[in-house]
């Protein structure tokens, strides 16, 4: 999947760890920002025009199935806390939840990404005014937040992704974000900052053209950095990183776009999904070769490896196939293929938490169906079933838990959509049980989802309405919360139910809501903090 | 008492009679004597402005002149612990370096121009008289916050009043002064421009300043006064945060600031230094702290609703009145809302604060004032009149002012309205809120109104009244309209008046005024 923006956030890897720290939740974004949006497959820019995607049957032509992505500088979480950078005044503040104690330190320049390690202890931030890294104890023995080193980094850069151990930051020029104008004296796009978080050691490198995507193994081994025609593949474990390159394309003038990368849990194996390309590349990351190129049959739009690590699962939209691989030993291995069904299209993939069940269905065409593949049923015909929606599918989120499934509709009519939600703004809430469904019309377009790790509740907000409706997946129902102002952001903090909803104001504002026992919507507590950035003007 | 005299004939009681005028006429522009006067455990003390002095009055009948040192007051000012008093002075110094100069007539004969200057200070008065050395002030402070004990207090310059300021050079807007009431040291400290709002947490070891845009807190016990925390308001130098209100939490934690025309109200938490903002729905004219349900209750001129802000959270619970409120009186567990504008509003509210109960009374006519009784089982409102708008009872109630009795322990709103012959100039209750001592305008009558029955008995007065405090242990002082100065004291356990007037004529014949502190040639 990508940087798709839906599935748990601890899968996202590098760049989907940005602003969210290490939540177990999931969550998305779906308005474009810096990031121009995402184009997993297909042709860019192939779809109609006119924007009409109604679908004549012919994967030909259709446009990506596109994967939204998420806004820059999120605030980041730990269990306690969360952190806003305040770019505008050079400094970290952090929220304590639940008593909203407010306390602010310094940072370097024009803060410009802030993340949490898994572990909580540390939060960072990369600062692109000063070119360098702040790493902040995010509670020291006095209870507060100390900045513990500064670091230097390349000019230039403009994304950070930091390992899942905490250790490592990769800062380097993402090609994916649109460029500001603002680089000088001599530019390299290929350079990067591997940086230790624990020592302040910088070490840089140079990777493939373009790097756009970074990911590390589980066990924060290997970072390994994706280009358009080759991998950089940095061992975490050596006493000094080292970096090891892997070409991925034969032709090497005209390189395919990496558009994917998925590991195996293991960190064995990573398979790579490229732009038009009927195989998916193998890498052993053991030897750091280029293993084997696993055939698919025409136009592979979506990778994902199953929750449970056993399955890679591509979907040959173009063939409307799945082609199954093993994680285990997959050179030379022999997909399972399934037929889709041939009156559906489908592109994209997403998997129940316990890799029971999935989702299957296409975002490049107006088509109101999502197809369930129920993976303990061994008859392929039995194991798919599609079924219908009120409005074709803008983007899909299977809640943590695996129980339901939020589905953010595009307003456009479709193949068998509902006159009565066209040219609405819908969300669908659907059991995963029963199937039992009900679309919501929103006041305004979303913008952002977050689902708490219980799966029992959702959030979502919207363009131009300061509300945040929350969804109660288990009974399907939702209500809605009024904010003092229009909201920018909304996430969950790990473990909990609780939200946080970043808002507009000139002074900073966050509102913080518990829905205590989600079952009754009339027990809330709703707390707003406003005016935080003053706080970083308080003079001892 | 702002009336003067002219001519002045009859003398008495203590002035001096060394300097008598020609004619025993004297012709006097200020006030002989202030009736907002200061009262202490032993008496009252008057400023006299004709005659620069300040006069301590006793119910004894004796009344003496405070030696302030030559000091001439230009203000005065009572210390919580119902004692002390201070007074702002100003002392007149000639430079010229002719002989023979002894009086600010001399300087301004002999010397050259400028020679003659005035210096401020403040003067700290005690059964009568001078406690140590005068402290110099700032000719610019006009008014004085002091801590719960009395122990400490800082000047501040209060710009609602700065009439007959005269600062002369440049005026440093950007301090206040600390004053060690005990040994009279003061320091200054920065605290932002126009500080005008100074409060102290309940163990007065810090005082919280506030002014434009800025609040510093200042702690108060190594005697450095030195600053702990400095809040910026605003992070625009262009935009100005001018503070409407501000109170703090029972606990101290927090300092609510109100902001003139916004709906913003600041909680700056002064433990974990921090500031966040509640949106209210416009600018309140006026907050009020409750103690029992630990909550700020808040009202709007502008619009007919009571904003309930709890000190935890700093959630708003918003009750929707009838009519706006301009004005809010705190009891314990309770508010009451009521509006003084020029508007012709009636209601008045009771709002329980912890279950948000809200009772409604409807005064017949536009409220002036409220006050609540010690038991808080009664409010006495003063009503003004208004436009008659029917005929009987009804205009008669319209067109005069009233005084209405409001029962605090009814969920009724119930009330007793009283019509008032003139205006109402003073209430006080006794000490077991069982009456209200009310001062009609113009009637030479002490009126007893019991608040149960809304009966009145009447004690004769010796002159019309200005107003009513209280006095000692239960006692009450009330001023009169009379030129020379009269002060009468109620024992409410006699029920005895005594009388003591003529006070104001103290030192008003002295002639020129003395260079008091030129050393002796």
């Amino acid at each position: 999947m990508g940087m798709r923006s839906i599935i748990p956030l601890l899968s996202l890897g590098a760049a989907g760890l940005t602003g969210f720290g290490c939540a177990e939740y999931s969550s998305g974004n779906l308005k474009n920002s810096d990031y121009a949006e995402d184009a997993d497959t297909g042709a860019y820019g192939a779809e109609d025009p006119s924007g009409d995607a109604s679908w004549d049957g012919d994967d030909d032509d259709l446009g990506s199935e596109t994967e939204n992505d998420f806004l820059r500088l999120l605030p980041a979480t730990t269990d306690k806390y969360v952190f806003v950078a305040n770019p505008t005044r050079n400094t970290l503040t952090r929220v304590s939840v639940p008593s909203l104690d407010v306390i602010t330190v310094d940072v370097g320049t024009n803060p410009d990404v802030v993340v949490t390690t898994q572990d909580y202890t540390r939060a960072v931030t990369f600062n692109t005014g000063s070119d360098d890294l702040t790493v902040i104890n995010a509670n020291n023995d006095e209870g507060l937040p100390e900045v513990d080193l500064e670091i230097p980094v390349l000019a230039n850069l403009n994304h950070m992704v930091v390992s899942p151990d905490g250790l490592w930051a990769v800062v380097y020029h993402d090609s994916d974000i649109e460029d500001d104008g603002t680089a000088t004296g001599t530019i390299s796009y290929n350079e990067i900052s591997v940086v230790n978080l624990d020592t302040g050691a910088h070490h840089p490198m140079v990777v493939g053209r373009n790097p756009h995507q970074v990911k590390f193994t589980e066990d924060s081994s290997l970072a390994i950095v994706v280009s358009d025609d080759r991998l950089a593949l940095i061992d975490l474990f050596a006493d000094v990183p080292t970096r090891s390159i892997v070409e991925i394309a034969d032709d090497l003038l005209d390189p395919p776009r990496a558009e994917e990368v998925e590991l195996t849990p293991d960190g064995a194996y990573a398979f790579i999904r490229q732009y038009g390309q009927p195989d998916i590349v193998l890498v052993d990351l053991a030897t750091n070769e280029w293993v084997d190129s696993l055939p698919v049959q025409s136009n592979p739009t979506d990778l994902d490896i199953s929750p449970d690590g056993t399955l890679a699962v591509i979907v040959d939209r173009g063939a409307q196939k799945l082609f199954i691989y093993p994680t285990e030993n997959p050179a030379g291995s022999q997909p399972v293929i399934i037929d889709l069904p041939e009156t559906e299209l489908l592109g994209s993939v997403t998997f129940s938490p316990d890799s029971e069940k999935a989702i299957l269905f296409t975002t490049a065409a107006n088509i109101a169906h999502y197809t369930t593949w129920d993976l303990t049923e061994p008859d392929p015909a039995k194991a798919l079933k599609t079924r219908p929606l009120v409005a074709p599918i803008r983007d899909i989120s299977i809640t943590p838990t695996g129980n339901s499934m939020l589905v953010i509709h595009k307003t456009d009519a479709g193949v068998d959509s509902d006159p009565r939600y066209e040219h609405k703004d819908v969300i669908s809430l659907i059991d995963l049980g029963d199937f039992l469904d009900n679309p919501l019309i929103l006041p305004g377009e979303p913008t952002t989802f977050a689902n708490s790790a219980s799966g029992e509740v959702g959030y979502v907000i919207m363009e131009g309405q300061p509300q945040l409706t929350v969804l109660a997946y288990d009974q399907l129902l939702h209500w809605d919360v009024s904010l003092k102002s229009m909201p920018v952001h909304v996430g969950v903090l790990p473990d909990t139910n609780y939200a946080y909803i970043n808002q507009e104001h000139d002074l900073g504002r966050l509102t913080f809501f518990d829905p205590v026992n989600p079952l009754d919507g009339t027990d809330d507590v709703i707390q707003t903090i406003t005016g935080f950035e003053l706080n970083s003007a308080i003079e001892h | 008492m702002k009336k003067s005299i002219l001519p002045l004939l009859v003398l008495s009681g203590c002035m001096s009679w060394e300097n008598l005028p020609n004619n025993w006429n004297n012709y006097q522009s200020d006030a002989l004597w202030d009736a907002d006067l200061v009262a202490v455990d032993g008496g009252v003390y008057v400023n006299l402005p004709a005659s620069k002095q300040v006069a301590h009055v006793k119910p004894d009948g004796e009344w003496t002149l405070v030696d302030l040192k030559g000091g001439q007051p230009t203000r005065i000012v009572g210390a919580p612990d119902g004692k002390s008093l201070l007074v702002f002075a100003e002392v007149p110094f000639c430079d010229s370096t002719e002989r023979g100069i002894k009086t600010v007539e001399d300087c301004l004969e002999k010397g050259d121009d400028g020679d003659l200057r005035w210096e401020s200070e403040v003067d700290i008065v005690r059964d009568g008289a001078l406690i140590g050395d005068p402290t110099p002030l700032g000719n610019h402070f006009n008014a004085l916050a002091f801590t719960s004990d009395g122990s400490q207090a800082v000047a501040y310059l209060d710009y609602s009043d700065t009439s007959g300021l005269n600062f002369g050079g440049l005026l440093n807007a950007t301090e206040v002064v600390f004053l060690d009431l005990a040994t009279g040291a003061t320091t200054a400290v920065p605290v932002g421009f126009a500080a005008d709002r100074i409060l102290f947490d309940q163990d007065d070891t810090i005082a919280v300043v506030f002014s434009e845009s800025k609040v510093v807190v200042v702690e108060l016990e190594s005697g450095n006064y030195d600053r702990l925390v400095t809040y910026s308001l605003s992070q625009d130098v262009d935009i100005q945060v001018h503070p409407q209100d501000a109170a703090l939490t029972p606990d101290g934690r927090y300092a609510l600031v109100t902001v003139q025309g916004s709906g913003d109200l600041y909680t700056l938490d002064l433990e974990a230094e921090s500031i966040n903002i509640v949106d209210l729905d416009a600018s309140p004219s006026s907050m009020g702290v409750e103690k029992v349900s630990n909550s700020t209750a808040l009202v709007y001129a502008s619009r007919s609703q009571v904003d309930v802000l709890d000190h935890e959270y700093f959630d708003v619970e918003t009750l929707d009145l009838d009519e706006p409120a301009t004005d809010l009186k705190i009891g314990n567990g309770f508010a009451m809302l009521y509006n003084t504008s020029a508007t012709n509003y009636h209601d008045i509210y009771r709002l329980d604060t912890e279950d948000l109960n809200l009772v409604e009374y409807r005064a017949k006519n536009p409220v002036v004032s409220l006050q609540i009784a010690p038991d808080e089982g009664h409010a006495v409102v003063v009503t003004r009149p208004e436009p008659a708008s029917g005929s009987g009872l009804e205009a008669l109630t319209d067109n005069n002012w009233g005084v209405e009795i409001l029962s605090l322990t009814s969920d009724r709103g119930h009330s007793i309205n009283l019509i008032s012959e003139s205006k109402p100039v003073g209430v006080a209750f006794s000490s077991d809120s069982a009456y209200a001592l009310v001062l009609l305008e113009g009637v030479d009558a002490l009126l007893k109104l019991d608040l149960y029955a809304g009966t009145t008995t009447e004690l004769a007065l010796a002159d019309s009244p200005l107003g009513i405090g209280a006095f000692g242990d239960g006692g009450f002082y009330i001023t009169h309209d009379a030129a020379l100065g009269l002060v009468s004291f109620y024992n409410p356990d006699t029920e005895e008046l005594s009388a003591v007037g003529q006070f104001a004529i103290g030192g008003l014949l002295s002639g020129e005024t003395e260079l008091p502190r030129t050393e002796k040639e």
